[in-house]
């Protein structure tokens, strides 16, 4: 199939008012969510996901890439108006657009935010089309080894990036890849820590562990410390954002969307240290760097081309290689799943009307964020009012329904339950789940490769090192881990240094 | 008796699970044929890979903290709550229990009502009507999409059912 045949049926599939809807109901609700301090737009996607079981499955992934889409917008708005990030990714937008907000320009810093935010988008959807399909043509010639190592290379990034312990990254990760092992084994179909219960036999349920590690650990935060009291809302003020100051920012928008789009098509690294990397290049290169954090309109310009410009690059190993690029994508493999769809290379053979549908509705998604963003901006003051200690207690609800609704499986709630106890646990003792629950993912994914490559092998570890592929793999873990591990050795002897004696 | 860091009784702890697993929960939990050919095909390969790992982990982060130089221990984010926090938390533990008791019992929608209203009770919210209308109309708005619309067989009750 040619491309232009593969873009015309995505056409088709995604020129219906329903996916326009979709995509549209999805950025609504993302971009609402990532305004309430509380609600991340990783809580976000996960409780949207179970109401997209009964939607046909080009529907239910716009519906989740809307959330995700507007979920990151979402988390600068608070950050802006009352210093408090609705998301990680948005704690950069806090260091000029807070300033911004309290000198009375925060409809400034908010329209900046919104447009960098859409290009940056726009850029980074434009990256996923252009790569994406290259990348998978290329995955088309991987076999059994090659996968294992990627998978591996993958999961020592995501262990290593995704907290400020290197080391409970680690735990995390394995914790995550046991939990992964329990039900019948792949190869002999002998039972795993199944222990004679028959709910157990299939594994356990991924939106119970997602949700359970995700949204429960924060209701139970609440209840540890409940407070409906949040920040003054600062009000928007008389100033807008000019075209003049859009074009002087341009470059700096352009140059976030790129370190966003490098970044977030590495598996593991996510938005947060993207906004962060954009903002200080922004700072280093500007006439203006004296103004930065003091409330420089191209501070926020920075920050939120730099977290925008993740979104569409994260899409790119997942829908390539099938390996989630960050948490948020780890939901939306599991949602792929759901509806029968297994991302990666073969995807783009079999079922490449719906890539293609999807790019289109990315590329439609910038625009509607356009549209939601600037109504949301003026509604933030109702949205910030919501009472959390009536927020959490719907959430719960929601949960509940939610995981119920994926197997029709009470048991599962309860799962999802004592999920969520030790998420929270690990929460207390700062040990990431990010990695806990990409590992739960990629864990059969990786046994299941590694087994069928020792049976094609007759167990002769050989077959792991036979081409260049795998030997690229190796050498990027291997580097990748000697990075981590010098960083943490790097931190740590910062963080000690700059205690005092 | 000096108080052990956080990440001391992590690592500790972290061991010992790690060693129920090689030692208790492997050999217990999971079954191997008897026709495996070879070991790297066995079922029990992956988990004992896994459960020596977390050993290895919580090791090293025993050792880092005892080792090397003292990280700070990171308490007070999480000090100084609102009065009676640990009771709260073990209400909620409760409630969680019987909220999937009461499943079977009374149904979803309205073990779910009774939850709303029970959480807001141990939160102390201060907007009681506004609970009182969410925690009946939010189960059932969410009852009416899940059972009309996807096709999901919510449970219901033996007492009040639903159509």
């Amino acid at each position: 199939m040619s491309f232009l045949d593969s873009l015309s049926l995505g056409f088709g599939l995604v020129a219906h008012w329903q996916s326009l809807a979709a995509l549209f109901c999805g950025i609504v609700v993302g971009v609402f969510a990532g305004a309430i301090p509380g609600i991340s737009a990783t809580m976000a996607v996960a409780l949207t996901l179970p109401f997209t079981f009964a939607l046909p499955p080009i529907y239910g992934i716009l519906l989740l890439l809307g959330v995700y889409k507007g979920g990151i917008f979402g988390g600068s708005i608070p950050a802006i108006l009352i210093k408090t990030p609705g998301t990680p990714a948005s704690s950069a937008t806090v260091l000029d657009g807070y300033p911004m907000a309290e000198q009375g320009k925060a409809g400034k810093a908010l329209g900046m935010a919104l447009y960098a935010s859409c290009t940056a988008d726009l850029i980074s959807n434009l990256a996923l089309i252009l790569f994406a399909g290259w990348l998978a043509s290329f995955a088309l010639s991987f076999g059994p080894p090659e996968f294992f190592t990627l998978i591996l290379f993958s999961l020592t990034i995501i262990a290593g990036v995704s907290g400020a312990s290197l080391l409970k990254g680690l735990i995390s990760a394995c914790l995550g890849l046991l939990l992964a092992t329990v039900g019948l084994d792949l190869v002999y179909g002998t039972e795993r820590f199944v222990f004679g219960d028959p709910n157990l036999m299939g594994g356990l349920n991924f939106i119970a562990v997602l949700i359970g590690l995700f949204a429960i650990p924060e209701i139970i935060s609440f209840i540890w410390n409940p407070d409906d009291s949040h920040d003054k809302v600062r009000s928007l003020g008389q100033h807008h954002v000019t075209f003049a100051e859009y074009k002087r920012s341009f470059k700096t928008i352009v140059r976030g969307s790129l370190i966003g789009v490098f970044l977030g098509s590495i598996p593991g690294i996510g938005a947060a240290p993207s906004a962060f990397l954009s903002y200080s290049e922004a700072r280093r290169n500007s006439p203006r760097k004296a103004n930065f954090g003091k409330g420089e309109i191209e501070g926020v310009a920075a920050a939120e081309a730099g977290n925008n410009g993740v979104a569409g690059a994260t899409l790119i190993p997942l829908l390539a290689l099938g390996v989630p690029g960050d948490v948020i994508t780890a939901i939306i493999i599991g949602a792929f799943m759901i509806h029968g769809l297994q991302p990666g290379p073969m995807m783009f053979m079999t079922n490449a009307d719906i890539i293609y549908a999807l790019f289109i509705g990315l590329m439609v998604s910038s625009v509607l964020l356009l549209l939601v963003g600037s109504v949301a901006i003026r509604l933030f003051r109702f949205i910030a009012d919501i009472p959390r200690s009536l927020l959490f207690p719907s959430v719960l609800v929601l949960c509940v329904f939610g995981v119920y609704a994926v197997n029709n499986s009470v048991f599962d709630v309860v799962v999802m339950f004592l999920m969520g106890w030790l998420g929270y646990f690990m929460l207390r003792v700062r040990m990431p789940a990010a990695p806990f629950l990409i590992a739960f993912i990629l864990g059969p994914l990786l046994e299941d490769n590694f087994r069928q490559a020792m049976l094609m092998s007759g167990g002769n570890f050989e077959i792991l090192f036979r081409g260049p592929i795998t030997w690229f793999f190796w050498t990027v873990s291997v580097i990748s881990i000697v990075a981590l591990v010098r960083n943490e050795l790097r931190e740590r002897r910062s963080r000690f240094a700059e205690e005092p004696a | 008796m000096p108080r052990l860091h956080r990440n001391i009784w992590l690592g500790l702890i972290v061991m010992l699970f790690a060693l129920a697993l090689a030692f208790v929960l492997i050999p217990v939990g999971v079954s191997s044929p008897r026709s495996v050919r070879s070991i790297v095909l066995s079922p029990i390969l992956w988990p004992t890979i896994i459960a020596w790992m977390i050993f290895i982990g919580g090791g090293l982060l025993v050792g880092q903290q005892l080792l090397g130089r003292r990280e700070p221990d990171h308490l007070d984010e999480w000090a100084n709550p609102r009065h009676g926090a640990w009771f709260r938390l073990a209400a909620l533990a409760v409630l969680m229990a019987g909220y999937y008791l009461a499943i079977a019992y009374i149904g979803m929608v309205w073990a779910s009502a009774l939850a709303f209203l029970v959480l807001t009770l141990i939160i102390r919210s201060r907007y009681r009507i506004t609970a009182l209308i969410v925690a009946f109309a939010l189960p059932l708005f969410t009852y009416a999409f899940f059972y009309h619309v996807a096709g999901v067989p919510i449970p219901q009750g033996e007492f009040i059912r639903l159509p």
